[in-house]
């Protein structure tokens, strides 16, 4: 059995009017990076304040570190760094008294401080006031503000929100380090299936507060699979021959599909079918992306 | 109550907010001077306890000043919290919410207490300027300095509350300004107002019981408040 560092039981959160969070079961393994998928405005961040107790649940449990999180809330809270939403910072004070307080409120050692503002490159700027910097540079100092307490659980929510391609190069690299050199657990979110795709090692897809897909990247790529679309110039006739010969055989508009297999098999479908006399227009190979299952799985969210 | 969150306060402050402990009590003092250079010759014939009479005309501006001071300082601190949404930041560490919520009251109160200290140094100061050839009243003026400060307290509990219940701070800042005008006229008001306390006149004319009742309802208003904010949902 895995062991996992969050487990949630039917965590739910109303507001005022509408369910934000619904009955989510989520299971955070340790060691993974979690990607947290979801369009704007599905309940990501809600539920990723109900794992800090920034928010109470209106039903369910939390467990981190398989501990109650509504009793052991402080304790939990010393193994864990996060960043929610936009950075929260000082502006009126430089980077590095910004993490100085954050130094202070966690009581760790004064060269933590050197040490995440390298991690995230802001060694050069830590003296600046933060008003002064760009949105990439706040997000930046904002991980290393998660960073800076040694946390054994690291909680991102859109980590790459504003940040360039190359600034969101770096904190995918960084983020996938994390996990080998410190044996840190990270939940990411994220609303962009490719980002996640390249990071992390499970998934779970949220839609209007549901959890609809949680599992391994690798179930979720699986879904994916290719199928191989033929139309010919009598396709009803075409469709039995191949339903005689075993093949999942769909009709999909003029197409006829059937999934993807070997060169050796396909050719052997496409001659069988020229010696039944059956007219070949077209064959080609269509690939479903992730990026489509995502907009499947998710659709009635994004529906007006 | 832990010191190092007290401390990682404390870095937080402002320049505004040190500004602003310093001005209360320069402004008292040159308005004062102001009085006492235009009508100087008539008020010296108005008593025979110039010290007093000292410590009456000080009071009309250190009143004022002291309620409106109390409620820039609570917004201003809030604000810090409230201007990046940092709370969001500050809940998720490993600090319980009493400790955060009871530090910003400590820094406050620490702050109007360092103002009222130099209230004190400045009446010493300030009288000491003219020939009375009267003994210095240490006690009154010790008294006239220090207890509004107590006597605010409620005022100070419910100006942080509101300040952090609310991310606006229009409406508190609004409540503050019209509370310092109010408590220059509140003289001689019904006991319950909290916003006359500050002069230290009551019924019974014991001057203690608005200093003990300063702390006892200031405490009552911070209890209700942590309970508040320990439960509040963060945006």
């Amino acid at each position: 059995m895995r062991e996992y560092v969050v487990e949630t039981t039917n965590l739910t959160k109303e507001f005022k009017s509408t369910i934000a969070v619904k009955d989510v079961d989520l299971r955070i393994p340790k060691g993974a990076i979690y990607g947290f998928l979801g369009p704007n405005g599905a309940g990501k961040t809600t539920a990723i304040k109900l794992l800090l107790g920034l928010i109470q649940e209106t039903n369910g449990s939390i467990s981190i570190f398989g501990e109650d999180l509504k009793k052991a809330r402080i304790k939990i809270l010393q193994k864990v760094g996060a960043l929610v939403e936009a950075p929260s910072y000082y502006d009126h004070l430089t980077a590095r008294e910004n993490l100085e307080i954050l130094r202070v409120l966690l009581q760790v050692p004064k060269n933590k401080i050197d040490e995440v503002l390298s991690i995230v490159k802001l060694e050069k700027d830590a003296n600046r006031a933060v008003k002064s910097y760009s949105l990439g540079m706040k997000q930046r100092l904002g991980i290393a503000a998660a960073l800076i307490g040694n946390p054994e659980l690291l909680i991102l929510d859109e980590p790459t929100n504003g940040l360039d391609p190359s600034g969101i190069i770096e904190i995918r690299e960084l983020i996938k380090t994390l996990p080998r050199q410190y044996g840190i657990t990270v939940l990411v979110s994220s609303h962009l299936l490719s980002e996640v795709d390249q990071m992390a090692t499970e998934v779970g897809i949220i839609s209007k507060g549901s959890l609809i897909f949680q599992d391994s990247i690798e179930i979720l790529r699986k879904k994916s699979v290719s199928r191989i679309m033929i139309r010919t110039n009598h396709n009803e006739f075409a469709q039995k021959i191949l339903a005689c010969q075993d093949c999942n055989v769909n009709m999909e508009g003029e197409y006829i599909t059937f999934p993807s297999n070997e060169d050796k098999e396909i050719s052997k479908i496409i001659k069988n079918l020229i010696a039944k006399n059956v007219d070949i227009y077209r064959v080609e190979e269509a690939k479903s992306s992730l990026e489509s299952i995502f907009l499947e799985m998710t659709k009635e969210d994004n529906s007006l | 109550m832990s010191f190092y969150v007290l401390r990682a306060e404390f870095k937080k402050l402002t320049m505004i907010m040190w500004i602003l402990v310093f001005l209360g009590p320069i402004g008292v003092f040159t308005l004062t001077a102001f009085n006492y250079y235009v009508r100087y010759d008539w008020l010296r014939t108005q008593t025979d306890d110039y010290w007093l009479q000292l410590l009456r005309q000080l009071n009309l501006f250190i009143i004022p000043a002291l309620v409106l001071g109390t409620a820039l300082l609570a917004s201003i601190v809030a604000s810090i919290e409230h201007k990046t949404n940092a709370w969001r930041k500050l809940l998720t560490l490993p600090v319980p919410r009493v400790n955060i919520y009871c530090s910003k009251f400590i820094v406050l109160s620490l702050l109007l207490l360092l103002s009222t200290l130099l209230t004190f140094i400045g009446t010493l100061l300030f009288g000491s300027f003219f020939d009375w050839e009267q003994p210095v009243p240490y006690g009154a003026i010790a008294i006239n300095s220090f207890y509004p400060f107590f006597a605010v307290l409620p005022l100070l509990a419910l100006h942080l509350w509101f300040s952090v219940a609310k991310s606006d701070q229009g409406l508190p800042l609004t409540v503050g300004i019209i509370g310092a005008i109010v408590s220059m006229y509140s003289y001689g008001g019904p006991e319950w107002f909290i916003w006359k306390w500050a002069h230290l006149e009551n019924k019974w004319e014991i001057p203690e019981i608005s200093v003990f009742l300063g702390i006892i309802v200031g405490c009552t208003i911070l209890l209700l408040s942590l309970l508040h904010f320990e439960r509040k949902d963060v945006k």
